[in-house]
């Protein structure tokens, strides 16, 4: 239990490729979907809704911040860049997983596979 | 992107909260046409998601808000519904039966919900009560109830002829949440608030009138007054849960869920209590009458316990 409390917060895993959807410079809403897509092998495809909805929490927490909106053709599209909060909790994100990986991983190469009877 | 899609996606920001809107909707419309343009995804999937974007949003503002201010919140569409169905069904049977008088049953289900709304666009809380109230006692006293139906066809009189509105006993939690919220400091509405709501009732009414006779009137849905009952009851529980998780860190949260628990729970009691003893009219009278008192005074001490109402008071 004291465990679980101490563990930082996770960042879910829309969370986590919109945020480093932006790891290479700002993107606009849509951009960023589609970077979020192409990162995740298309497993995180966002409605407007869900991705305004993240992104205003995300602005909200301080790991983003708005850089400002502009009008193309007709259409009007909102940037938004990675703060130095919202890199290092991508940064500290991706050391968890890597070192949750590399238990499993650790484990397949030390120990032989053994078969398991149903 | 066709009309009908751009019309899809507009009608689906109306969930959003309109400061929201009005400030976002710009962005967010262009997001998801930008999205369907390009073939990532489709009119209804972007619709669905600023649906459940707006009510996630409109859920945050909720969690937000002083308790008093947040059952105002809520009780304001429940008080657009209630009206807009009761209008529709009305008008339906109008259209049946030709125009006459409809007997005083009708006017106090149309004037319970509509003295309700009137207390929630005007910042009045007497003829909100008094709306909460009727709401309450003509659910519990329906002319053709279900649960009532052996004691008041038995004994009653003051029910209209063929008066049969069997969703009259679900709606007893909307009266109490009425109820509750005449508890609270109100404000009045600004005129183009008061203008839309009039304009949400319409568009409810119209569009009860149009669908009780396809699925009510002809038999699609069996109306089964209990069925009904439980379902409304079912939903106003998974409500009052609702509303306590997305309030937990909110003084008083349990206070809420609370009130909208005895919402849930008090009419079945009443109902069942009443059902089980044959009254005659003025007995039966009497005793919701002093239920209708009992709950309010009860929710007015709820209310009166915490330190947030004595602060906008």
């Amino acid at each position: 239990m004291i465990y679980a409390l101490r563990m930082p917060p996770e960042i879910r895993e829309p969370t986590y490729f919109l945020l480093a959807a932006l790891l290479d410079g700002p993107l606009h809403g849509y951009a960023i979907a589609q970077r979020a897509s192409e990162l995740s092998d298309g497993r995180v495809r966002l409605t407007a809704g869900t991705l305004y909805g993240a992104l205003d929490r995300l602005v909200k927490q301080g790991m983003l911040v708005e850089i400002g909106d502009e009008l193309v053709a007709g259409r009007k599209r909102r940037s938004y860049s990675l703060t130095s909060e919202g890199r290092t909790a991508l940064h500290e994100e991706a050391t968890r997983m890597r070192s949750a990986a590399a238990i499993v991983e650790g484990a397949g190469a030390t120990r032989p596979a053994k078969a398991v009877e149903a | 992107m066709s009309r009908e899609g751009g019309a899809r996606l507009w009608l689906a920001l109306r969930a959003y909260p309109r400061e929201m809107r009005q400030a976002e909707g710009a962005v967010l419309i262009s997001l998801a046409r930008d999205l369907v343009d390009e073939g990532q995804s489709s009119t209804g999937r972007e619709a669905l998601g600023l649906l459940r974007g707006g009510l996630v949003a409109r859920a945050g503002d909720l969690a937000e808000l002083p308790w008093q201010e947040a059952l105002r919140r809520i009780a304001l569409p429940v008080a657009v519904a209630l009206l807009a169905v009761d209008l529709g069904t009305l008008a339906f049977w109008l259209g049946i039966d030709g125009l006459a008088w409809p007997g005083w049953s009708w006017i106090a289900v149309i004037a319970a919900p509509a003295l309700a709304l009137l207390g929630l666009l005007a910042g009045w809380r007497l003829p909100l009560a008094f709306g909460g109230t009727l709401v309450v006692l003509l659910g519990v006293a329906q002319g053709n109830g279900l649960l009532l139906n052996g004691p008041l066809e038995a004994t009653a009189t003051w029910t209209a002829s063929g008066f049969d509105l069997p969703f009259l006993g679900a709606v007893i939690p909307a009266g109490l949440l009425f109820l509750a919220a005449s508890i609270c400091p109100g404000r009045r509405a600004s005129f183009p608030a008061v203008l839309a709501t009039t304009a949400w009732v319409a568009v409810g009414a119209i569009s009860a009138r149009l669908l009780y006779p396809q699925y009510v009137a002809l038999g699609k849905v069996d109306l089964n007054g209990l069925g009904i009952c439980l379902v409304a009851y079912g939903l106003a529980m998974i409500g009052a849960l609702a509303i306590g998780t997305i309030r937990r860190h909110r003084d008083p949260a349990g206070m809420l869920a609370g009130i909208l628990g005895l919402a849930t729970i008090l009419p079945v009691v009443l109902l069942y209590g009443v059902s089980a003893v044959p009254l005659g009219d003025k007995a039966l009278l009497l005793l919701l009458a002093l239920s209708g008192l009992a709950t309010t005074a009860l929710l007015v001490r709820l209310a009166r316990l915490t330190p947030t109402h004595r602060q906008g008071a």
